[in-house]
């Protein structure tokens, strides 16, 4: 009896499986009903775009056709509601909601115009939704109702900029010692752009000056846009080390100037207080009719100003003030040869020997300790050294916690960063000299512009042997003897990272350190230059500091972190000390020449209305010596200049290409004026024709030169400056509003700013014309207008506007054309979403 | 002794009991699962197809070609009637429907007399239904078009 209750746990399962298998083959699921809104944003734009206003069986739309709201029963709903809301009338709302409302969708449907809700269907807002689904139609029309109520706007923007901009240009040399600017009145900014011989300071009419740093031999930018007066300005470049000078450059000043363009043009000389050495050019825009030299200067020593190759005045005196009258003038100088030219000036003193303008190549050869200290090695590994790890290797060091140091890599690489530097200037030249216990001619490198070939030779280098400083010196210099010759700047760069062990019988004081420190000092009395740099703390930096003192070089502490860095610095010293030996200037003049000096010519020219728009182009860079720039078809030329920094050497040929011969066509040759360059002016900025331009694109090619012969390619710093005379005002079409907007601008100088237009807006419209977007209701006269001048004003098209101006420049009428047929576009949206 | 013989043998069965048990439960949770899994797949797969004929149908209806209603974009009321005469299997035929399906406009008019759907409607069991609406224009009104599909 009780082994049947053994059966009750199978039957309760037996049971429990019944049901489950009742529950599966007898009891259903509910019925599985989906509602599935298939595209109804698109039906919803087909449906009002296929019912005409007129046709719809609507109360609300046969009361506005009965009141004459609706005129044009021809037209779609959609453009029914696109009108309505083109004129920004409430019946676009009314009748978008009529008709969703009418739907009863169980979905949420919204209509939507540009972006702006119009009618809304459901209860769920838009930013709620999970899932949204739209299409969109453009839609427009023409309001030509002449008896309807409806308004046209059309506006007309018109620039007056308040901010003239001119250009002062420097010439290709200005010095030497203080140099100052006369800028004029009413400037509201300068941007300064030159090559500046050394650090300097600037000021404003003799305020507190400020300091600046820049990279020699390249053009060096700042922009001033405080501590001007409404009166005369003058900017002051002044330096405390030595006298300073400029190798060509510019500055942009902005004015707050009404004034109009005259065709009197005053090239102004910057004023110089130390030692008068002017080499500059100025441009006869037309047709020479008059011409005027004035010159405020203080000199003892007689003082010379020539143009072209014609001196016209020499004296001297304190305080001169002399005026050179056209009458004089024409009488020394063909003016019928000097119209459409660029002619070059030239202001110095007579009877004084300059050291002139003529760079030295730089033979430099690097002397590079190659002895077995400066092996990869491991320092404070330790015993985990010797039995743990191999500490040859930079990762076994680490592991046992020591220093590990390769400085023969480090040295290579410093070698190749200074190959590259001193080889950037194509006409210098760099040998190798590596040494250990002698220097072993496998290890050296002949004087040489092949990059490629030298850094392989220091690729090959192996660190063994002792440390003989001197042979290394010694055998740089009977290179630099042999391989160069005294026109150019020699010099050693020698480098150690220990203590000088070998002697030399050359210099034979009997102790390796002071026949290393001899060694320097006969290669200085040779005329080569001898620069030091002792490599990480176990160098003897006291004999390296003696080896450069007695070399007149400079001297170097470096580490495996920056020895790259002290090789790139001294490649830059020498380029510069190569750079310097041309300016050397006489001691104890001090003379003077004023900014109130100038050169004024009269030409012929007819200036066309409109507002000047000046474009500066990208360096000419890597496509160096030519360089281009477009010409719009929608504005008319008024100059074109190419600005050259000739550095040691003269702007000799500038061309211009010749679409129609295929030949560059000379629109400056010094060689007109004369074969010794030295003795003739070296414009900084050369003038090009405008018979010389055509819409589109133009080509201008840089020569430079120190004579006629061997003329060499101009800088990769140079630019063009050019000028457009654009129209300046811009017409709306005749659309349905005028209100204006908060629109952002960017500039072409990178500023951004933001301005009501018109000056009186207060709505919280928003548009913007900057590189990033450009956005404006084209449905707007006023907006329209300005997009369109804004739009020819950006000549690049790059989306920042050329001209800079202010608010109160842009004059904006608006004239409100009643019954006139306009045209609407906008774009038609209708969401659906839930 | 006798008594631990038996009270060993009591427990054998108990055991024995409880195994079978457990087989047989598990046999129904595995059974209720598989159906679970393969039911869900098989609607859904039911519905994917509902919906392909509901909007394929739609488009059929809502068009100017062919047996279509529309003209210019509306429905058109002798496109529409003629279609409303074809039998319930032409209809079914030409939109490709297997299952049963109707669609309402707000006041569809036949023949003079306003119907309330157009299609096949029984009191059979409904297991699946689907509805996709679409909108178009019907006595010059925006209207509301939907069409039901069921099996």
């Amino acid at each position: 009896m009780k082994n049947k209750k053994a059966y009750f746990f199978s039957l309760d399962a037996f049971i429990t499986l019944t049901i489950i298998l009742a529950v599966v083959l007898f009891i259903k699921p509910p019925t599985s009903q989906v509602v599935q809104e298939i595209d109804l944003q698109k039906d919803l734009i087909t449906v009002l775009s296929s019912i005409k206003i007129g046709e719809i069986n609507n109360s609300y739309v046969q009361e506005l056709i009965a009141n004459n709201t609706i005129t044009n029963l021809n037209q779609s709903v959609l453009e029914q509601i696109g009108e309505f809301y083109a004129n920004s009338r409430d019946e676009a709302e009314f009748l978008g909601n009529e008709i969703l409302g009418n739907l009863d969708l169980e979905i949420n449907v919204g209509l939507y115009f540009n972006e702006m809700l119009i009618s809304i269907s459901g209860s769920l807002p838009l930013e709620n939704s999970t899932e949204v689904w739209t299409s969109r139609q453009i839609i427009s029309g023409i309001d030509n109702n002449i008896n309807s109520s409806s308004r046209g706007f059309s506006s007309r923007a018109f620039l007056f900029s308040e901010n003239k901009v001119n250009y002062f240009y420097f010439g290709g040399y200005v010095g030497d010692g203080n140099i100052s600017v006369y800028l004029g009145e009413d400037v509201v900014s300068a941007k300064v752009e030159a090559v500046f011989s050394g650090n300097f300071n600037v000021s404003i009419n003799e305020e507190a000056p400020t300091s600046y740093n820049p990279s020699l031999g390249i053009p060096f930018a700042f922009t001033l846009s405080n501590g001007f007066s409404q009166g005369e300005n003058i900017l002051q470049f002044t330096s405390n080390e030595e006298n300073l000078y400029i190798a060509g450059g510019f500055i942009k000043i902005t004015y707050n100037d009404t004034s109009s363009t005259e065709n009197l043009t005053k090239f102004y000389f910057p004023g110089i207080e130390g030692f008068i050495n002017l080499y500059d050019g100025f441009y006869v825009p037309g047709k020479l009719k008059e011409m005027e030299v004035f010159l405020n200067y203080s000199s003892l020593y007689n003082v010379f100003l020539s143009i072209g190759n014609t001196t016209i005045y020499q004296g001297n005196g304190s305080s001169v003030q002399t005026t050179l009258t056209n009458s004089t003038l024409a009488g020394m100088l063909d003016f019928s040869e000097m119209n459409d030219k660029t002619i070059p000036v030239r202001f110095g003193l007579n009877n004084v020997s300059y050291v002139l303008n003529l760079k030295k190549d730089a033979d430099v050869y690097s002397v590079t300790d190659i002895s077995g200290s400066m092996a990869a090695s491991c320092s404070k590994g330790g015993f985990c050294c010797w039995f743990l790890q191999d500490c040859k290797t930079e990762s076994g060091c680490n592991a046992c916690g020591g220093i590990y140091e390769d400085k023969i890599s480090s040295a290579k690489e410093a070698n190749a960063a200074f190959i590259n530097s001193v080889l950037s200037d194509a006409s210098n030249r760099v040998g190798l000299v590596a040494y250990s216990s002698s220097v072993d001619s496998s290890n050296t490198h002949l004087l040489s512009k092949d990059n490629v070939s030298l850094i392989n030779e220091v690729n090959s280098w192996i660190a063994t042997g002792t440390t003989c400083i001197c042979c290394g010196i010694n055998e740089g210099v009977n290179r630099l003897l042999s391989e160069s010759n005294s026109s150019a700047f020699r010099s050693l760069v020698v480098m150690s990272d220990g203590e000088a062990n070998v002697l030399c019988d050359e210099q034979g004081t009997l102790d390796a350190k002071q026949d290393a420190i001899q060694a320097a000092c006969d290669a200085a009395a040779q005329g080569i230059i001898v620069y030091a740099v002792a490599f990480g703390t176990d160098a003897d930096q006291t004999t390296l500091e003696a080896i450069a003192s007695c070399g007149e070089g400079s001297f170097y502490f470096g580490s495996v972190e920056d020895l790259v860095a002290i090789y790139e610095e001294i490649a830059e010293e020498i380029l510069n000390a190569a750079y310097y030996e041309q300016t050397v200037i006489g001691e104890g003049f001090h003379t003077s020449v004023y900014p109130s000096s100038y050169i004024s010519v009269e030409y012929e020219k007819e200036t066309p209305y409109g507002l000047i728009v000046n474009v500066e182009t990208e360096e000419f860079g890597s496509n160096a010596p030519i360089g281009s720039f477009n010409l719009p078809s929608d504005g008319i030329p008024y100059e074109a200049k190419v600005v050259s920094y000739s550095g040691s050497k003269w702007t000799s040929k500038v061309g211009v290409y010749n679409n129609a011969t295929s030949l560059w066509d000379n629109i400056f040759d010094l060689s007109e004026y004369g074969t010794q360059y030295i003795e003739l002016g070296d414009p900084y900025v050369v003038n090009i024709p405008l018979d010389k331009l055509i819409t589109g694109e133009n080509l201008v090619n840089v020569s430079l030169g120190v004579n006629e012969i061997n003329l060499t390619n101009g800088s990769e710093y140079d630019k063009i400056i050019y000028s457009i005379v654009k129209n300046i005002s811009s017409f709306s079409p005749i659309v349905s509003s005028a209100d204006g907007c908060l629109w952002t601008i960017e500039f072409e100088d990178g500023t951004n700013t933001t301005m009501d237009f018109p000056e009186d807006y207060s709505g919280d419209e928003n548009c913007s014309y900057t590189s990033e977007s450009i956005i404006y209701n084209n449905n707007d006269a006023i907006d329209s207008a300005i997009y369109n001048l804004f739009t020819s004003l950006d000549l690049d098209s790059d989306g920042k506007i050329e001209t800079k101006f202010e608010e109160e420049d842009l004059t904006i009428n608006s004239i409100e054309v009643e019954g006139i047929p306009f045209v609407w576009e906008t774009e038609a949206q209708v969401r659906v979403w839930r | 002794m006798a008594q631990f013989i038996l009270m060993s043998k009591r427990a054998q069965v108990w055991s024995l009991d409880l195994i079978i048990a457990g087989v047989i439960f598990l046999l129904g949770i595995i059974i209720l699962y598989y159906y679970a899994i393969n039911y869900s797949t098989q609607t859904q797969t039911q519905l994917n197809e509902m919906f392909y004929e509901g909007n394929h149908a739609s488009e059929l209806i809502l068009d100017e070609e062919n047996f279509g209603i529309l003209v210019e974009g509306k429905i058109n009321q002798t496109k529409l009637e003629v279609f409303d005469s074809l039998s319930n299997s032409d209809k079914k035929s030409l939109l490709g429907i297997k299952n049963n399906f109707y669609f309402i406009i707000e006041d569809l008019e036949i023949d003079g007399v306003f119907v309330p759907y157009i299609g096949i409607m029984n009191s059979s069991e409904v297991e699946n239904l689907i509805q996709v609406t679409r909108l178009t224009i019907y006595k010059n009104k925006p209207t509301k078009f939907q069409i039901f599909i069921w099996t």
